[in-house]
């Protein structure tokens, strides 16, 4: 069975494309703890059975608000077989701000570009095989009211969970940074119990970032007095 | 011209120059897309809050939101 | 931090969002082609958002939606009430067995009515709602309605929950869900059955009718300004005496959506959704309390003779013992009974009076002007208004907070203010040389 996570933006579709996906048929109830609604849903196609949760819509990956919070923690302890990011065609810009911290999270991203319809009507063309190579994800279109896409949609988490690929997307913080975010992985990669548990490099960006909840994990960590050097 | 976002009149476009709040709520302004150097427009001005067109969304700030955003408007008036 | 700031030359939070839109920038550049247009949601925005119209525009749509919910669901509601009074009767005729005919009539059918009573209004109300939201206008009606509320206490998004709730406070108090700071959440969940909502008016009615005379009319729309005044109080007080709360509000910032055309599949998946959700929390409670009371209306069962006799049952008893603690308002041990049914379902009050002064609707005026002066029969409407929420709205705000902790203060301080507000209403009263 393979675990599938849905996220995007608020107000994206990722609700109807949910639907599509579990037929309607989904176990609503609360994520531990919080007010927040959570849906789990399942799917079987050609074959293979999928278990769909549904994550909160954020704008963001930081952990700032519970949502955040939600979204980020279970990509990052419960590791899903694949993330599907919604995107709106109709606002790819602000969108793909997601789409990259996922991909710099190490997730397994498929990315559903829906509300293509509305982005031809705005007079927008989007070439979607570009875009996939440039993000090093699969990318299809979909138009979720209509439920065009949702068959490749699903070959495409399939293929995904097979094949396991990361992408090759790497963004360039500038030399600085850059030499920043080297000496914290090497630090990093002195904790196993870091290191294990979530990708060093995004560890390392986020902590330069001042990411609070980052902060609290590593705070515990043997190799906190060295980081925190580094950071100041 | 720099100014506070709040105070651009409406329809005018502007581009951000920095802004000016704690780090919570900046972060999120950022990433909105209200980041330096982006455009904004005007489509709704105050008083109270304004709607304004960032990174092809659009975007309603509640008006101490919007002052903490200073833009430079281009043209004097 | 500010070694980092100057090694990057800026603030770290902002330099690294900065990047990631660069790359981002670069992307969207060789991806996508085109210009945008001006769409129909820009126009319709000139209009939703409108500085004159905008509100007027809203209030409209709002007391539209009110309508059609009430207007369709009232005779399908009526139906459910009448199928299961009919059943009941026919179970107690068919069985023979007194207490068995009861149990079955007044315990059971009467519980499974009062829930199933609430589907029509819920489902529509839920309906309606999700037109509203899915087309994307809710959120031009938060923008339009935040700047007067933030002057409240409340937060832009409080407004359409506090509107809900004054057609039913459990709609309302899901509604909240859009809220998204916790601390304002429950904040307005917490001030959100104060809106007096449509249960609670048959005892303004009754009581307003009996005892104020000329004025009833005024006094049963005082009940509904009392209610917003004192939502709009307590949300300042408990912003300034209660630490969970101070603090920062949630910054406004809100993306606008796209108007879209909602689908009727997903109207109706959101309607179900949230319709069942309160079906199952919200009605178990409902169900067992009501046979509870059942219980409690109905028994020492030979002292009141299989149910007859109310005044000897164990919530006559209940309703004297608490006799003292309610005198003071003027209230007797058949007010504290109907107070205590009405927390079951608020317009249970009425009938509660009926059955305890042992008169049909036609003569119930009249009786109850012999129990209540106009003064203590205002602070009567006053406690109704204010006194802990029905059962129903009880188990949503349970569900929606997560915590016993909230659900029991709601509790608590309502049933505080309402005797404090009614204490007031009747010593002023007094003083002011009113029996």
């Amino acid at each position: 069975m393979i675990r599938v996570a849905l996220i995007g933006n608020p107000n994206v579709g990722k609700s109807l494309i949910f639907n599509n996906l579990t037929g309607g048929r989904a176990h609503v109830g609360n994520w531990p703890g919080k007010t927040v609604e959570k849906k789990v849903g399942k799917c079987v196609h050609k074959g293979v059975e999928m278990e769909i949760v549904d994550l909160p819509g954020v704008y963001s990956l930081t952990a700032r608000s519970v949502d955040e919070l939600i979204a980020r923690d279970f990509i990052v302890e419960e590791r899903p077989d694949v993330v599907v990011d919604i995107v709106d065609a109709s606002n790819l810009e602000r969108n793909l701000y997601l789409t990259v911290q996922l991909i710099e999270l190490e997730a397994n991203v498929v990315v559903a570009l829906n509300k293509s319809d509305l982005a031809a009507d705005m007079g927008y063309e989007i070439d979607v095989g570009e875009l996939s190579r440039l993000l090093g994800v699969p990318v299809v279109p979909t138009v979720a009211t209509t439920k065009q896409g949702m068959e490749e949609l699903k070959d495409a988490i399939v293929k995904a969970a097979r094949e396991r690929r990361k992408s090759p997307l790497k963004i360039d913080y500038g030399k600085r940074a850059e030499a920043l975010i080297k000496r914290l992985e090497e630090i990093i990669r002195k904790d196993p119990m870091l290191s294990q548990r979530y990708p060093t490099r995004w560890l390392a960006v986020r902590l330069l970032e001042g990411d609070e909840d980052v902060l609290r994990k590593v705070r515990s960590s043997s190799v906190w007095p060295e980081v925190a050097e580094v950071i100041g | 011209m720099k100014m506070p976002l709040a105070m651009l009149p409406e329809g005018r476009e502007a581009v951000i120059t920095s802004v000016v709040a704690g780090r919570g709520l900046a972060r999120r302004l950022y990433e909105m897309g209200f980041v330096r150097g982006e455009r904004v427009k005007m489509l709704r001005a105050g008083p109270g809050p304004v709607l304004v067109l960032v990174k092809g969304s659009r975007v309603a700030l509640g008006w101490g939101v919007a002052m903490k955003i200073i833009v430079d408007g281009g043209e004097a008036p | 931090m500010s070694r980092l700031r100057a090694e990057l030359g800026e603030e770290p939070e902002a330099y690294f969002v900065e990047k990631r839109y660069e790359l981002i920038k670069q992307i969207v550049s060789r991806v996508l082609k085109g210009r945008r247009r001006l769409t129909l949601s820009d126009l319709l925005d000139r209009v939703f958002l409108h500085r004159g119209l905008g509100i007027p525009i809203f209030l409209a749509l709002w007391w539209a939606l009110f309508r059609f919910t009430f207007d369709v669901s009232a005779p399908l509601s009526d139906a459910i009430d009448m199928f299961f009074g009919w059943l009941g009767d026919t179970a107690r005729d068919g069985i023979p067995n007194p207490w068995l005919a009861s149990f079955v009539a007044d315990g059971i059918c009467a519980g499974f009515g009062s829930v199933l009573v609430f589907i029509p209004p819920i489902f529509f109300l839920f309906f309606g709602l999700a037109i509203l939201e899915d087309s994307g206008y809710l959120a031009r009606a938060a923008f339009v309605m935040d700047r007067a509320l933030y002057k409240l206490g409340l937060h832009g998004r409080s407004f359409i929950p506090m509107l809900l709730g004054f057609g039913c406070n459990i709609p309302g108090v899901m509604a909240c869900r859009t809220i998204e700071r916790e601390e304002d959440r429950i904040l307005t969940i917490l001030v959100n059955p104060l809106m007096s909502c449509s249960a609670r008016l048959p005892v303004y009615v009754l009581i307003g009718g009996a005892v104020l005379g000329a004025y009833a009319a005024a006094g049963v729309y005082s009940m509904y300004i009392l209610g917003i005044a004192l939502a709009v109080c307590m949300a300042l007080l408990f912003r300034r005496v209660i630490p969970y709360f101070k603090g920062r509000r949630s910054m406004f910032i809100m993306e606008l959506p796209v108007y879209t055309r909602p689908t009727l599949r997903s109207l109706l998946r959101h309607m179900y959704e949230r319709g069942v959700l309160f079906l199952k929390k919200a009605g178990t409670i409902i169900f067992s309390v009501m046979v509870i009371v059942w219980f409690l209306a109905t028994h020492p069962w030979s002292a009141t003779a299989g149910g007859e006799l109310v005044e000897n049952s164990y919530v006559a008893m209940l309703g004297r013992a608490l006799e003292p603690l309610v005198r003071p308002l003027g209230f007797d041990w058949r007010a504290v009974a109907a107070l205590f049914f009405g927390f079951l379902a608020k317009e249970i009050v009425v009938e509660t009076f009926g059955i305890l002064l042992g008169v049909e609707e036609e003569a119930l005026t009249s009786a109850i002007a012999q129990i209540f002066t106009p003064v203590t029969g205002l602070a009567f409407m006053a406690f109704t208004l204010i006194y802990i929420p029905c059962v129903a709205t009880i188990g949503v705000i349970y569900r929606e907070t997560n915590s016993v902790k909230w659900t029991v203060f709601a509790v608590v301080y309502s049933l505080l203010l309402a005797y404090a507000v009614a204490f007031v209403i009747v010593s002023v009263g007094h003083a002011l040389g009113y029996p």
